[in-house]
């Protein structure tokens, strides 16, 4: 079999600098809390990067790394708290580590790469910050020959059968070394006779003579290393007592899993360590594979989108059959092939308390980093192109946000001031916020810096509201700081932070109180390239709105439109809901047109509602960059090819917010305050008709309704079932009703309900609306469980259902089901 | 040409490139380093394209001896010099069992 050294040369850098990062997080949680699992963890780590490194003979990385290890074990012994000089070691040797493996290419360069100093440092470190120095096994020649000797043999790759036999048996591996000119009179059939017991007692796998090392010039070295490879229930110790040898050294190359006190010694990875087992199940792929996997699938996609609509244009029955199938499997490619490419945000956010640390120590303040939602997977494309803003953010929080210990101290605040960091899944986007309990915004500093940088005119400052200043943060130019630092004040920030994340079809906003600290929010899409949205048309043109930002499409009804301050609203459930035309955006605006659908968009900063004249469809759009004339216009985020080869453009629903200088999303309730709309919305219950019969529910969150071809609701054995986002669900019976089905009207319209994880369907002839006033139910005993009462609504009745009883009973009755199916 | 020579208690002479080195008690006590600098004096100042050693054992030897023997044996091998052992056939075999004789290109049991 051929080997692919850059395969396998990619797949080390790759390992090395997980380790590092990893090796990173520890030190820093070293600082705060010495954890004896944490030198395990740590020397583990810097282990396997100098076994790694044998492999490409990185001589200057085996050399630090061992080094390392010798300063971490002297540590360990001495068991002392670490001092900051101390962690700063250790980031050091981790810096330059990193900086070695990223010059594995360019071995001159490579060369060039001081390491004594730090291995200097480490020693003087270590003998000035410990008292006890390793104890060595044996007579061990003088170090250096000794950590030579040590450093070859721990590269050396032993014959899988012998590892797979200590796993099979759940045996320690060990190798020994012992020098056999330095056995004292111990003659050649007294060693043969040790070595036969041995052998006898079936822990003997091998032995030789370790060629290269035999040192035979140097005075100072062993004379002739010998080694044995020895497999045993015990640890080494032992069985090195009963052979009776003076050893060299020993490693563990395997070590079995139930023995956690044997964790203390290093092993030599090779990358057989004890959860490699579990890994064998994962496979590296390389990312360029993957995104030539994404594109081809995004093409895909659009052929598909072609396809379909070509199909729908025929009458062909079989052909759509056959198409709807397809359309099926080419979305559950697309995603799986979207999963493919995620990684947990953990990985990013481990890079960031050191950030934190380091940016305290430069300006003087302390901070202590928290993070949440770590383990929220994300596009690893996003995961790198948001790595930049929040090295930015953080930093900020730091700098401009957290005040001095003493101020804070003055203040009644904790000296060191809490950062979090943290990430949420909201409304199919990930929602990435860095909060820091420090001073806030000061909307009259900012106000004022921005008028002396000329970025606005006094006039506009003055009269500018809280929500306009915290904008004025992301002009380009604009710092806080009056002194320029390596850490800020060159005003190249925030306004680089928000290009980078809307060029990822996202949203960066700022909130935040004076003395209340601030709050700098992320909103990304989970994914790029293939976004599901609803494809809409006004002034002659369509547009795409991504469906993470939809709340629901209403139908204008002319009474409720309302005009304030020159600005359109509409009364939505006794609120104003601020409207935006989305033909006058790029002035499209039609006189023979009028809009008559308008969309509900939620942002994490603006709540208001899109006008447009008609829905087309739902789609699952490819994303493509716009070219650079169409980002000058902020509504944007991207353009899209459609089914059938035209292009459309793609919504930004937070960018249209602040083209069209919406307030946040407070400014609705103001108004409907000033409205003097007091009324409570205390319950809010989906209307709709099934046949001849209204019925209604009680909502918490508005569920999905879906427009649904009655044909596609298929009956399996006695149930309904439909396909809904390549699923099978199953649809509630709502026959107890006792509807007058009419069979020249079928249910149109399909309501996703949700629960225990599991999605149910309701079938409706025609949705109605959303009642926000309280009812009066009538209820009788005699009452089925599932239907919670009576009432009536302009003048007709309406049958209340109870959903929560009704989703239970449909699930145990599936559940009843599986017990028949299993029954002998 | 024959050339006979000694160091210390070690007999060793040398044909053209051929080193020939005899080795008995009480070469055998002596101390590893005092050992291997005295087969390096033997192996001095001359193309040796062959070493041919020699032992009068008596089925066993010093684990030094050996160590020394199988350094030689592996540094000639570097330079591309082969090296011959003659040992006992008791302590052939123990060598064999032990895995050093990879050091040597021949080893002759000798009764």
């Amino acid at each position: 079999m051929e080997i692919n050294l850059k395969e396998v040369k990619e797949s080390f850098i790759t390992t090395t600098h997980d380790l590092l990062q990893r090796s990173e997080a520890l030190l820093l949680e070293m600082e705060r809390q010495v954890n004896p699992e944490h030198y395990t963890e740590l020397l583990r780590a810097v282990h396997t990067i100098k076994g790694n490194a044998g492999i490409f003979e990185l001589d200057s990385v085996i050399h630090l790394c061992h080094a390392f290890e010798t300063f971490l074990e002297e540590l360990r012994t001495a068991a002392v708290p670490l001092s900051t000089e101390l962690i700063d070691t250790g980031l050091t040797v981790i810096d330059r580590i990193r900086s070695l493996v990223a010059l594995v290419d360019d071995p001159q360069k490579m060369a060039a790469v001081q390491v004594q100093d730090v291995i200097a440092a480490m020693e003087n470190r270590g003998k000035t910050g410990v008292a006890a120095k390793p104890v060595q096994t044996g007579n061990a020649p003088e170090k250096s020959e000794f950590d030579r000797l040590r450093a070859h043999t721990q590269k050396l790759r032993l014959p899988e059968k012998y590892l797979e036999l200590a796993r099979r048996n759940n045996h320690y591996l060990i190798f020994v070394v012992i020098d056999l000119g330095d056995q004292g009179n111990l003659s050649l059939s007294q060693l043969h006779a040790k070595f036969k017991a041995l052998h006898k007692s079936g822990n003997l796998l091998s032995l030789g003579v370790l060629r290269k090392e035999t040192i035979t010039d140097n005075p100072a070295g062993p004379f002739m290393p010998y080694f044995l490879i020895l497999h045993s229930e015990g640890r080494a110790e032992a069985v090195i007592e009963k052979l009776g040898l003076k050893i060299l050294l020993f490693h563990y190359f395997w070590q079995p899993e139930h023995k956690p006190e044997a964790a203390a010694e290093p092993v030599h990875d090779g990358g057989r360590s004890a959860d490699a087992q579990a890994k064998e199940t994962h496979l590296k792929v390389h990312l360029d594979l993957l995104n030539s996997l994404i594109d081809i699938t995004g093409e895909i996609v659009l052929t598909r989108n072609a396809l379909v609509r070509r199909i729908e244009q025929s009458q062909d029955q079989g052909l759509a059959a056959f198409t709807k199938k397809l359309s099926y499997l080419v979305t559950d490619l697309q995603d799986k092939v979207m999963k493919t490419r995620l990684q947990a945000l953990g990985t990013l956010f481990q890079r960031f308390p050191r950030l934190v640390r380091e940016t305290a120590a430069a300006t003087g303040k302390k901070a202590n980093l928290h993070t949440v939602g770590g383990e929220i997977e994300l596009d690893k494309a996003i995961i790198d192109e948001i790595a930049d803003p929040l090295v930015h953010i953080i930093r900020n929080a730091v700098d401009h946000g957290l005040e001095l210990p003493e101020v804070r101290a003055k203040n009644g605040k904790d000296e060191a001031g809490a950062v979090t960091l943290s990430a949420a899944m909201r409304e199919g986007n990930i929602v990435i916020s860095v909060e820091d309990d420090g001073g806030g915004l000061d909307y009259e500093q900012i106000r004022a810096i921005a008028v002396r940088k000329g970025l606005v005119s006094r006039e506009a400052a003055t009269e500018a509201s809280e929500q306009e200043v915290s904008e004025y943060l992301f002009l380009p130019g604009f710092s806080t700081k009056a002194e320029i630092t390596t850490i800020s004040g060159r005003g190249v920030g925030m306004d680089v932070v928000r290009s980078n994340i809307k060029k990822l079809g996202g949203s960066v906003e700022i909130i935040g109180a004076p003395g209340k600290g601030s709050k700098v929010i992320l909103n990304i899409p989970q994914t790029l390239s293939i976004l599901t949205c609803l494809v809409v048309e006004t002034g002659g043109a369509r547009f795409v709105i991504p469906q993470q930002n939809i709340l629901e499409v209403v139908t204008i009804e002319k009474e409720k439109l309302k005009t304030i301050q020159n600005k359109e609203a509409y009364e939505l459930r006794s609120k104003l809901l601020p409207l935006v035309d989305t033909a006058a955006l790029i002035d499209l605006k039609n006189e023979n047109s009028s809009a008559s659908l308008f969309v509900v968009l939620r942002t994490e900063k603006y709540h208001y509602g899109l006008t447009f004249e008609r829905v087309l469809d739902t789609e699952e759009v490819v994303v493509k960059a716009l070219p650079q004339f169409g980002q000058e216009q902020q509504v944007f985020s991207g353009a899209a090819i459609m089914g059938d080869g035209k292009i459309a453009l793609i919504l930004d629903a937070a960018g249209i917010g602040r083209h069209a200088n919406l307030q946040a999303t407070t400014t609705d309730r103001t108004i409907a305050q000033n409205r003097q709309l007091t009324e409570l919305i205390e319950e809010q219950h989906l209307l709709f008709r099934f046949h001849n019969v209204l019925v209604a529910f009680k909502v918490v969150e508005i569920p999905r309704i879906e427009s649904i071809d009655p044909k596609t609701v298929e009956t399996i054995v006695d149930r309904q079932v439909v396909h809904y986002r390549n699923e099978v669900i199953p649809i509630i019976p709502l026959s107890f009703l006792g509807a007058a089905v009419e069979a020249d009207k079928p249910e149109g319209s399909l309501i996703i309900l949700q629960s225990a994880g599991r999605k149910y369907g309701l079938l409706a002839s025609e949705i109605i609306d959303l009642l926000n006033q309280k009812i009066e139910l009538r209820h009788d005993d005699n009452d089925r469980a599932e239907i919670d009462g009576f009432t009536i609504v302009d003048d007709q009745t309406v049958v209340v259902l109870n959903l929560a009883r009704l989703m239970h009973m449909q699930m145990n009755q599936a559940g009843e089901r599986k017990l028949l199916e299993a029954a002998p | 040409m024959l050339c006979l020579l000694k160091r210390g208690t070690l007999n060793f002479f040398r044909k053209k490139n051929n080193t020939f080195i005899t080795l008995e008690e009480p070469d055998f006590s002596a101390e590893t380093r005092k050992l291997w600098g005295d087969l390096m004096f033997a192996l001095e100042g001359q193309d040796v394209s062959q070493v041919t050693i020699q032992l009068y054992d008596n089925g066993d030897l010093p684990l030094r001896v050996v160590s020394v023997l199988t350094a030689l044996g592996l540094k000639l091998a570097s330079s591309s010099v082969q090296c011959d052992l003659k040992v006992s056939s008791q302590t052939a075999q123990m060598l064999r069992r032990l895995n050093l004789t990879s050091a040597f290109a021949n080893i002759t049991e000798v009764q």
